[in-house]
């Protein structure tokens, strides 16, 4: 049935509310549910909900989704005008623009086929589907930047607590699925550009040759590429400009989140130690207690710098026959005892000392001495307080009367 | 070599583990204006002297990565985790939220919930009483500052938090990255 286009607009004009609830539900929608919608925004003074109702179906607003469906579908021509009015835009899927690019290609074999065989008419009707085409993927990708701009405002005002997980997936969806395919595909050395390098060729070909009856078409389509060249790179980079500041700050916290919920949940896997190593952040420590200041540095230098130098020992290189006099006398302590054993007792142990071994100094005298007073099998007495003096070969020894027996 | 200024209160503040920030004002200066000298000098007693990129100083030792952490610090890392986790299910933006809201203890997610309250139990941390002295330890190793009315405020320190779980969620990422390519390996080629 013709709708009468006056009829149709002043409808919508007075319905923009009604219309525009109906947009936004996602799929179809129930008679009872547009039926609410009516109630809930139509003024039944002005109009009867049912009237309502009945103009829906009549202006072919919604339509069944199928012959007999209870459920509805807003037709989409209008579906578009109302996204197109309040700026809400469905992005395009690469799939879809990469079905633009083969659908131009097509459309220029055609062309090309038409050049070849100096047929106006095919030439005609390709260069006619080339500019239908590149107006709708114009639409498409200035759609994909008007969902791209809504996504981000709803980010920043929504205040609702929607968990960052979420956020995140939106915000990388739009980005990962749409932007950056698409900008892939229209970059300057990407697959759009070649073909409409292609049809820019092929449009001329026809032009030069005189197969094109009306050269205002030809120049329209190549305006129209030349639009779609500039635009769709900025638009696309403009997209990708709002989003990237958004999904870098959503990718970081994400990964912050995620990251905090796999070490709590480690946490009950295991032992504490063990966990505390990996997934605690700590500084190190030093177990000085203060630092070593250039004064304190300076005291140790001066001490090491001011320490008498002690010559390293000498080492004799040269062998001789003398036996060594360390050896000499360790071998004369070791038999001291074996010496004294015979004689014991002895009333005066220094003095038996000293006269039986003469040629000993007093260190000697002194080592020997030492070795019998300790010794366990012998017995020492000091006899009297008083004081003799006996003569080494280099000194005199001052002590008191010692006596010595077997123990 | 030159005397450096405050080397006895920048030591004694860094070596227990903790923080300078520009909350400790001269201190914090005299870091970031001598940084390289303090570094040199630090340097030889196996102190490396960190500057993150976020402003803030703290020792790094070989050690410290091998050695389990004070005993203080569990606690604090657990806390610290809850609180990243429940802002994030809240939808609020992690850090702008964490390092700009000014907390007070009864506001906190960490007593709400029995699974929150298992991960504290874990660390020692039972009660608001236990919370407040971590929080105490927190703004003693120079991670939170604490004001009078008991209310506090996180500091640039938490961005260590921040970089561990980034780091902690990077290697489940490449674990679970590894698995997928050893599973496509082993599996059978379809015909």
């Amino acid at each position: 049935m013709q709708i009468a286009p006056k009829r149709f607009f002043d409808f919508c004009a007075s319905h923009v509310p009604l219309l525009h609830a109906i947009a936004m539900r996602p799929g179809d929608v129930s008679e009872a549910q547009v039926r609410q919608m009516i109630r809930t925004y139509g003024d039944p003074t002005q109009e009867q909900p049912d009237v309502t109702w009945q103009r829906l179906l009549e202006l072919q607003i919604i339509a069944p989704l199928e012959e007999g469906s209870s459920h509805y579908v807003m037709s989409q021509p209008l579906l578009q005008l109302v996204n197109f009015l309040f700026n809400d835009a469905v992005p395009t899927s690469p799939e879809i623009i990469q079905g633009y690019i083969a659908a131009l290609e097509s459309a220029r074999k055609r062309l090309v086929g038409g050049v070849d065989s100096l047929d106006p008419v095919s030439v005609g009707m390709a260069a006619s589907e080339v500019d239908h085409t590149l107006r709708r993927m114009q639409d498409d990708l200035s759609a994909t930047h008007r969902a791209v701009m809504a996504e981000v405002a709803r980010y920043k005002a929504d205040r609702t607590a929607v968990s960052v997980r979420e956020r995140y997936l939106r915000i990388v969806t739009l980005m990962d699925l749409y932007v950056y395919p698409l900008v892939e595909i229209v970059r300057v050395d990407g697959v759009l550009t070649s073909t409409l390098n292609q049809l820019d060729g092929s449009l001329k070909q026809a032009r030069d040759l005189g197969v094109y009856a009306e050269i205002g078409p030809i120049e329209r389509v190549e305006r129209q590429i030349r639009a779609l060249r500039r635009r769709s790179i900025h638009t696309l980079n403009e997209s990708r400009k709002e989003l990237q500041p958004l999904y870098d700050v959503l990718r970081r916290s994400s990964a912050i989140a995620h990251g905090a919920t796999l070490a709590l949940n480690r946490l009950r896997q295991v032992r504490l130690e063990d966990w505390a190593l990996h997934y605690v952040p700590q500084a190190g420590r030093a177990s000085v207690e203060s630092p070593p200041t250039d004064a304190v540095l300076r005291q140790v230098i001066e001490h090491v710098a001011t320490h008498p130098p002690t010559p390293p020992p000498m080492l004799s290189m040269q062998e001789n026959a003398e036996t060594p006099p360390d050896y000499v006398r360790l071998l004369w302590l070791n038999g001291l005892q074996d010496a004294i054993r015979e004689e014991l007792p002895v009333k005066d142990l220094t003095e038996w000392l000293t006269q039986s071994y003469p040629e000993k100094g007093t260190a000697d005298a002194l080592l020997g001495l030492s070795r019998l007073l300790f010794d366990p099998t012998l017995e020492v007495k000091f006899k009297s307080h008083k004081t003799k003096t006996y003569r080494t070969r280099d000194g005199v020894l001052e002590a008191t009367t010692i006596s010595i027996s077997n123990a | 070599m030159n005397e450096l200024p405050f080397l006895k209160e920048i030591f004694d503040k860094l070596r227990q583990g903790s923080y300078i920030t520009h909350e400790q004002g001269s201190l914090h200066s005299a870091l970031a204006d001598k940084y390289e000298e303090y570094a040199a000098y630090f340097k030889p007693l196996g102190l490396d002297l960190v500057r993150h990129e976020r402003d803030f100083f703290y020792f790094h030792t070989e050690t410290a990565e091998n050695t389990p952490p004070p005993a203080s610090l569990p606690p604090i890392a657990v806390f610290s985790f809850i609180l990243i986790e429940a802002a994030a299910n809240e939808g609020k933006p992690v850090e702008e939220y964490i390092l700009t809201e000014r907390f007070s203890l009864s506001g906190l997610p960490h007593l709400n919930s029995d699974r929150y309250k298992s991960y504290l139990k874990a660390v020692g941390i039972d009660d608001e009483a236990a919370l407040r002295k971590l929080v105490r330890s927190m703004a003693r190793l120079g991670w939170a500052e604490v004001f009078p009315d008991e209310t506090f405020r996180f500091l640039r320190p938490f961005h260590r938090v921040f970089d561990k779980c980034q780091e902690i969620s990077l290697a489940a990422e490449q674990e679970t990255r590894s698995v997928l390519k050893a599973t496509e390996e082993a599996a059978p080629e379809m015909n």
